[in-house]
């Protein structure tokens, strides 16, 4: 959590943040790097054991802080270090993208992508079409997120209050 | 194998299969199926007399159909244990009425036909994983005739017609009319390095395979004219380009590009094939007594199922996926469980013999030390904050959270077999679990 808040830091707006595995899609990233593919440099890269670590508070944060867009990158589907665990980030992003249209907060706005070691290219790919949908993201829409998502945590924190055991 | 089969700490289950997998490092519990071989293999001495009397005659699979065997019989000469076996599906009815003349025969009445199915229960402390490949079957390519012609046939073929031991006794003859071919192609990677149909990835042995071939057959007739046709010849291991030079000094011709048609003329049954050789930069006509198709290696089919049970994952290409491919190259990412040989990667016998050797001995650290340290990034319940819902045991992966859902008591978790992937933590919607690391 503080990895996220660190990573949207200031100047959250034009923020991409990205969440990335250890084993394929950091090592894209790395790849892209290495090959000296041109990047965002607006991005903040978090990278997580696997993308099934990415909770959906992660995402929800990196949003409310003010971040304009949010890339969780996996292993491919059967490819996963551990064995089936981005099965689970699909569901949960699948889940996330319907209460973000809920919210009216434009679900393109959080991007999955399964990105392996070997894809640095890829990776580049995906980082330069995600800044082009940054840019359509518009400063009152990130206003509008950040009060929507605020509201919507205290309401959770009022459900969530410790429960007074018998 | 004869060896291992000796060996008084080794215990061979042959025609056995495993059937359930259960527990972590140090303790897996494991349930085999050891089929009924019919055939008591201890006291059968293989002196065949079963199989002189058997009427049954089926395609022998260890020549590749290219010889016959009976319903009792032997795989292979040098099998172990070293007994017959009936195969029930080509046995008369497992009723003696009908047939067992076997049993009659046998002088050691060691054919038993009420013998049934046997599960064998056992704890391991780790488990190698070395259950091999199989060949590509080029049916689907049928652009070089394997289905039409009968002189276009596999290297596992050509293997057996060119065995002391095979259905020819090691002459090479074509099958069309049985006659010792004077011009032989060989078609590399067929089945390999191919998007559109057959495999993505180089089967890595097929190169140096035809490249022995090619100095074996020229050792018998030294006149045969030989021609290889590929896209690279990939001869990178040790001494290996050494024997790539000694088949082109012995006049193999080494083509590359790969035929685009190969037709049959009908009267002499030779194969006509016409290739484009990127080295000359010219379309080139062959007229070939026989044609072999250097077949790539595929997955087993039944790898799917061995996965399931012991919980690995594969890579893109369906072979079984290491922990590391570089710093941890036989360890499966479950903990405990090592890979050898062809299931991990196409390899030829150096390289699994080695990665056996490597297998073994990351399999006796695990059974020699008396603790196991796990990584700090195992997941770690907050009794406090736990609802005792299930959720977590639900998603991970690796089955390491044990969760009871009559006992209403928050999960347990199995440091041993938890690998940090984190997935539980996120699922956890009462923010019950975080990693060791994080945790207090």
């Amino acid at each position: 959590m503080a990895a996220v808040e660190a990573a949207v830091g200031e100047n959250g707006r034009e923020r991409i943040v990205v969440f990335a595995c250890n084993w394929c899609s950091y090592a894209g990233a790395d790849g892209a790097g290495v090959a000296r593919l041109q990047q965002p440099p607006n991005a903040r890269i978090i990278r997580t054991m696997c993308s099934g670590r990415v909770a959906e508070k992660f995402i929800l944060r990196a949003f409310e802080l003010g971040a304009a867009m949010v890339l969780v990158s996996g292993c491919h589907l059967a490819d996963c270090h551990y064995i089936s665990a981005n099965s689970w980030t699909q569901k949960r992003v699948d889940r996330l993208w319907d209460r973000l249209e809920k919210l009216g907060i434009r679900p393109e706005r959080l991007q999955l992508e399964w990105i392996s070691a070997a894809e640095g290219q890829k990776f580049a790919r995906v980082m330069q079409e995600i800044e082009e949908m940054r840019k359509t993201v518009t400063a009152e829409e990130i206003e509008h997120t950040r009060r929507v998502l605020a509201e919507e945590r205290e309401k959770e924190a009022v459900r969530k209050k410790p429960r007074v055991k018998a | 194998m004869m060896d291992a089969g000796r060996h008084p700490r080794i215990k061979l289950l042959t025609l056995s299969e495993v059937e359930e997998v259960t527990g972590y490092v140090g303790n897996f519990h494991v349930k085999v199926r050891k089929k009924a071989r019919f055939v008591d293999e201890g006291a059968c001495t293989s002196c065949g007399e079963c199989a002189t009397v058997c009427p049954v005659t089926v395609p022998d699979e260890y020549q590749i159909g290219l010889g016959t065997r009976k319903a009792i019989y032997k795989p292979f000469p040098q099998a172990v244990p070293s007994a017959y076996v009936i195969n029930l599906a080509d046995c008369l009815g497992m009723n003696p009425i009908a047939c067992g003349k076997c049993a009659e025969r046998c002088q050691k009445k060691c054919i038993d036909f009420d013998m049934r199915d046997e599960i064998i229960e056992f704890d391991v402390g780790a488990i190698i994983v070395a259950t091999g490949m199989e060949p590509y079957d080029p049916t689907a390519m049928d652009e070089y005739g394997y289905t039409r012609f009968e002189n276009v046939i596999t290297s596992m073929e050509f293997e057996r017609l060119i065995c002391a031991s095979g259905p020819t006794e090691g002459h090479l003859v074509r099958p069309s009319d049985h006659k010792i071919p004077k011009r032989i192609g060989f078609i590399q990677c067929v089945g390999s390095r191919m998007d559109s149909r057959g495999n993505p990835y180089c089967s890595n042995i097929c190169c140096m395979n035809t490249v022995k071939d090619s100095l074996l057959l020229k050792e018998h007739y030294p006149d045969i004219e030989i021609y290889v046709f590929y896209i690279d010849l990939r001869a990178f291991g040790k001494g290996f380009e050494d024997l790539l030079k000694r088949s082109r000094q012995a006049g193999v011709k080494y083509i590359r590009g790969l035929p685009g048609s190969v037709v049959e003329d009908p009267e002499t049954r030779n194969l006509i094939v016409s290739v484009e050789n990127t080295t000359a930069g010219r379309v080139e006509q062959y007229e070939l007594d026989m044609l072999i198709l250097s077949v790539g290696l595929k997955p087993r089919e039944d790898a799917d199922r061995l996965r399931q049970i012991l919980n690995l994952s594969k890579t893109s290409d369906g072979f079984l996926l290491e922990a590391h491919p570089k710093l941890r190259p036989v360890d499966a990412p479950t903990p405990g469980v090592f890979l050898a040989g062809c299931v991990e990667a196409p390899k030829d016998i150096k390289d699994s013999v080695t990665q056996a050797s490597a297998a073994v001995a990351r399999a006796s650290t695990v059974l020699n030390s008396e603790r196991l340290v796990v990584e700090a990034i195992t997941a770690v319940v907050d009794k406090d904050k736990c609802t005792a819902c299930g959720v977590c045991a639900r998603v991970c992966p690796f089955g390491a959270i044990k969760f009871d859902k009559d006992k209403k008591a928050p999960p347990e978790v199995i440091e041993a077999m938890c690998a940090g992937c984190g997935t539980c933590a996120a699922e956890c919607r009462f923010d019950a679990i975080t990693s060791a690391a994080l945790h207090r």
